[in-house]
């Protein structure tokens, strides 16, 4: 049989304010061994732990802290992953006519928008020799991109080492490559701990975003939500949003626009070659007319 | 990029429960070619007290999985029981102090009110040990938030302390 001849190892850590969860395949008789998949392993999670460091808004010694604490006041030489991401989110801020906006980070810090007039991603200048500048103060917090594209990064890694397949799965935010089509689950919007399978993905992303975990009344920090930009107001949206894209970064970055937006023909999705779908909290499956679209 | 078989959507099944990695593994990964031993220690009602100030973890520290190498390196084993999960996880500590590592040995999702619930524990009925890894062959890949970290930082926060006042001393 087939699958007797693939072998795998799963691993998981807590990154990136979640668990994160890599799995390799490999053919038994391929040249990478069974062992190596431990060695590949480690060295996604130590890029994902690279990641985590130099892109942790709440963390004051962390890159993005440093940019945002100067980036207005000269031009900032900074990494290339976070000029990368930076990149990628003034694209898709761009082309989303800024429904999705890293810069509201103020408002997770409980500044009140009067009091500081902040700028977001429209006010970057991407300059030579990998200088980035600001027009005005920024308080950016990449939480919305972040885990997609750090899972983009360990996929890259999990492939130049030769793993014929795997996923890197971040708090829900999801890659699958390989020649294994893998089946995905979706959590249920009004009952988080239930499931419903999807279907099966191959060499794809799928992320989600809903106030799955928020309790109003929790202490415990569960839930993410997401903000309006322009209303600078937390959604109280009952439903799921899921994108599935080719890489995971624009399928994390997608949902917001399609939380924030409510429509699945937001031309930001044709740009993407990414396929949204919303699964209602009232609904106990998927509608057919959903499923059509998932399908093309 | 192709997504398959989605008019297979089937009636909602219960969240997950995933083995990751045994505390060998575990042992393997963080310090490769050590030997390690058991070593428990029986952790008193002051020691107790004093760990959930710190912490602010209300559950009491178990201290019957801790192991030792011959370098003075320690792996402790833990559990992070909160109101969504249950989470089994290993911390490598050195011989100087520093953490090496933290590994998830064990997720189990719906731990608390849910594990009560009927459906919940026919899922486990008639299965050995062995068993629930093949439960999750079906269920690997899950879109949506799953929870946030933070518990395991509190829960890293009091092995630290824990070793602190009862481990370090050993070395």
């Amino acid at each position: 049989m087939l699958e007797n001849q693939w072998r795998s190892l799963t691993r998981c850590k807590p990154l990136l304010g979640t668990y994160v969860e890599i799995t390799a395949h490999t053919y038994t008789d391929q040249s990478i061994a069974y062992r190596d998949l431990q060695y590949c392993i480690e060295k996604a999670f130590s890029t994902i732990q690279d990641l985590h460091c130099r892109l942790n808004f709440y963390a004051d010694n962390s890159e993005l802290s440093y940019f945002n604490r100067l980036a207005h006041l000269r031009p900032l030489a900074i990494s290339p992953q976070l000029k990368a991401l930076l990149s990628i989110a003034s694209e898709i801020h761009s082309y989303s006519e800024g429904l999705f906006n890293c810069g509201i980070g103020q408002y997770t810090l409980g500044i009140e928008k009067d009091q500081v007039r902040f700028g977001d991603l429209a006010d970057l200048q991407f300059l030579a020799h990998d200088q980035v500048y600001a027009n005005r103060p920024l308080c950016l917090n990449l939480g919305g991109i972040a885990k997609g594209y750090a899972v983009d990064c360990a996929v890259d890694i999990l492939l130049k080492q030769g793993v014929a397949a795997g996923c890197v799965n971040a708090g829900g935010d999801l890659r699958v490559f390989g020649l294994q089509t893998q089946k995905i689950h979706l959590r249920m919007p009004h009952q988080c701990h239930n499931l419903i399978e999807l279907g099966e993905l191959q060499n794809g992303a799928v992320a989600s975003s809903a106030n799955y975990f928020y309790s109003p009344t929790s202490t415990d920090n569960l839930g993410q939500r997401i903000v309006h930009p322009q209303l600078q107001l937390p959604s109280n949206s009952p439903h799921s949003y899921s994108v599935i894209a080719p890489q995971c970064v624009h399928a994390d970055a997608l949902t917001k626009v399609l939380a924030l937006s409510q429509q699945i023909v937001h031309p930001c999705f044709e740009r993407y070659g990414a396929i949204p779908f919303i699964f209602y909290h009232d609904a106990n499956d998927i509608t057919n007319a959903t499923l059509k679209k998932i399908r093309h | 990029m192709f997504l398959a078989g989605a008019s297979a959507i089937s009636s909602p099944c219960l969240a997950h429960a995933r083995i990751y990695i045994s505390v060998e593994q575990a042992q393997k990964i963080l310090f490769p070619g050590s030997q390690f031993t058991l070593q428990p220690i029986l952790i008193d009602q002051a020691l107790q007290a004093s760990l959930k100030k710190v912490s602010g973890v209300h559950y009491p520290f178990r201290g019957e999985h801790i192991w030792r190498d011959q370098a003075g390196n320690f792996l402790v084993i833990d559990e992070v029981v909160g109101k969504h999960e249950m989470i089994r996880y290993a911390v490598g500590i050195t011989a100087t102090g520093t953490i090496q590592g933290i590994e998830i040995l064990e997720y189990r999702e719906s731990y608390g009110y849910e594990v009560a619930e009927q459906q919940w524990r026919q899922q486990f009925v008639g299965k050995t040990a062995h068993d629930p890894l093949k439960l999750n062959r079906d269920i690997q890949n899950i879109s949506g938030a799953t929870l946030s970290s933070k518990h395991i930082t509190d829960g890293v926060k009091r092995v630290m302390y824990f070793y602190q006042v009862a481990l370090k001393g050993a070395n």
